[in-house]
């Protein structure tokens, strides 16, 4: 039963791991997410994380990773939380 | 079920400061708290697993409902989302997690109150923070918590649904600690299952003419966020997401789950099940001597009415403009004084674990202290 299942990982490493970097393995492969673009070869995504890298290090391949062209625009959303005094959260 | 009063551990803030739990008192009051906590025996803690499967399915059941029948009309979801909702339900766009809030005294049926289902928070608290407390102080007991491992497992199903160099963006309110401390920990357990994570506010995300962006004007290809779906729908940008080009989790399906309308709806699918309150979307005889008016999309405790004979407590807030719903009114437990909550962890679609909250007042809200729990 799930409750009875121990945390293996943090008695291991413990939540110490918490805002950290932890290593990196790609895996998996199956089925990609059914986003038309991904097939296309579309739109740059950034590499995972390798040890040492912290989590918001991003590295781009250059195969994949190339910026948008025009500058984004920003602030679209938030608005409802910042003129509520909300965060949104539950 | 019963409340106990503990020792709490010498130097317990450092303990937490050192998990990286720094927000235990919010608004000048204790949140979290190690002076108390909640007992359990195991057959309860089967009977709130149980329930919480057997809730979670329900509700997939009314999912299908509010889709197939095209309900957005009386979901007070715009029709104009229909199409995309629909299309990330049927191809089972992968969910994380959610928390129901229940009604539960040891003795009867725990009672669902609503399903955090879009942006639950008092994750942290639940997964990590009062697994170790129960590691210092009840090293002989369990708990009913394995929302670290399932977590970590839930990402690994979205890594393998993910294109090698998959990589998925955290967006949250960074100057709200609980949100930041939620963000990061779902993030944490990404990249402990092997994906990579990058943060951003919930303000810095760009769209270019195409694409959502991050700062860096990378296209987000996932995103994560702690960002209510109902109100995204309404904002500049939320036209934008009808375009596909990015993955969220939550999916949008679960806009139909954090929605308080979710509670009449599933009275009328499952009239008189063990698990549920009279609900309806108006005043209804059905709803006995006693009911809480809730604003259909409300948040932690705003706006929540709780009426009855010589009962009456109200909370205050902006929510409320789309209508209200009514439930039959449902005790909380009191404990030494205290209105107790279970909040009921679903990871994936399974049970994984509980917190429990607790309040003078019988209205839980977000400064609701947490209070660790164990069973034997």
């Amino acid at each position: 039963m799930s409750r009875g299942i121990k945390l293996v990982l943090m008695g291991v490493a413990g939540a110490a791991l918490l805002y950290s970097c932890a290593p990196t393995m790609m895996g998996g492969g199956g089925f990609f997410w059914l986003l038309p673009w991904l097939f296309r070869g579309g739109p740059g995504v950034s590499a995972p994380a390798t040890p040492g890298q912290t989590a918001t290090t991003t590295k781009q391949n250059p195969s994949q990773a190339t910026p948008a062209p025009t500058q984004s625009q920003r602030g679209g959303f938030g608005s409802t939380g910042s003129s509520g005094g909300s965060s949104g959260s539950s | 079920m019963r409340r106990e009063a503990v020792t709490p551990r010498p130097g317990w803030q450092n303990k937490l400061e050192q998990l990286g739990f720094d927000y235990y008192v919010m608004d000048g009051k204790a949140y979290w708290t190690e002076q108390a906590c909640y007992a359990f025996s195991s057959e309860q803690i089967d009977q709130l697993e149980a329930a919480t499967e057997e809730l979670h399915g329900m509700c997939l059941k009314a999912v299908e409902h509010v889709v197939s029948s095209k309900l957005w009309e009386r979901m007070r979801i715009p029709p104009a989302w229909g199409d995309y909702l629909e299309r990330v339900w049927r191809r089972s766009d992968p969910t994380i997690c959610g928390r129901f809030d229940l009604a539960y005294d040891g003795q009867g049926q725990p009672k669902l109150l609503e399903y955090n289902a879009d942006t639950p928070t008092a994750l942290y608290e639940a997964a990590v923070v009062q697994w170790y407390w129960l590691k210092d102080v009840k090293p002989d007991a369990d708990q009913f918590n394995s929302i670290h491992e399932k977590l970590i497992e839930a990402w690994r199903g979205v890594l393998a649904r993910l294109p090698p160099e998959g990589l998925v963006h955290f967006a949250r309110f960074e100057d709200q600690p609980e949100d930041l401390a939620t963000s990061e920990y779902l993030r944490d357990t990404a990249l402990q299952a092997g994906l990579a994570g990058k943060p951003l506010s919930v303000a810095q995300i760009g769209w270019n003419g195409r694409r959502f962006t991050d700062p860096d004007e990378m296209p987000i290809q996932v995103l994560s966020k702690l960002y209510p779906w109902e109100w995204m729908v309404r904002e500049a940008f939320g036209a934008h997401v009808l375009t596909d080009t990015t993955a969220f989790i939550e999916p949008a399906w679960k806009m139909i789950l954090s929605n308080k309308m979710l509670l009449p709806l599933l009275w009328e699918g499952f009239p008189g099940h063990a698990n549920l309150l009279p609900a309806f979307d108006s005043e209804h005889p059905d709803l006995g001597g006693a009911f809480v008016k809730k604003p259909i999309f409300g948040r932690e405790g705003h706006n929540v009415t709780v009426v009855g004979p010589g009962v009456f407590d109200t909370a205050g807030g902006d929510y409320g403009g789309e209508g209200f719903v009514w439930q039959a009114y449902q005790p909380l437990p009191v404990f030494d004084g205290n209105h107790a909550l279970v909040g009921s962890w679903v990871i994936e679609g399974k049970p994984a674990g509980i917190g429990m909250r607790e309040d003078e007042r019988r209205i839980t809200h977000n400064n609701s202290r947490f209070v660790p729990h164990y069973f034997r």
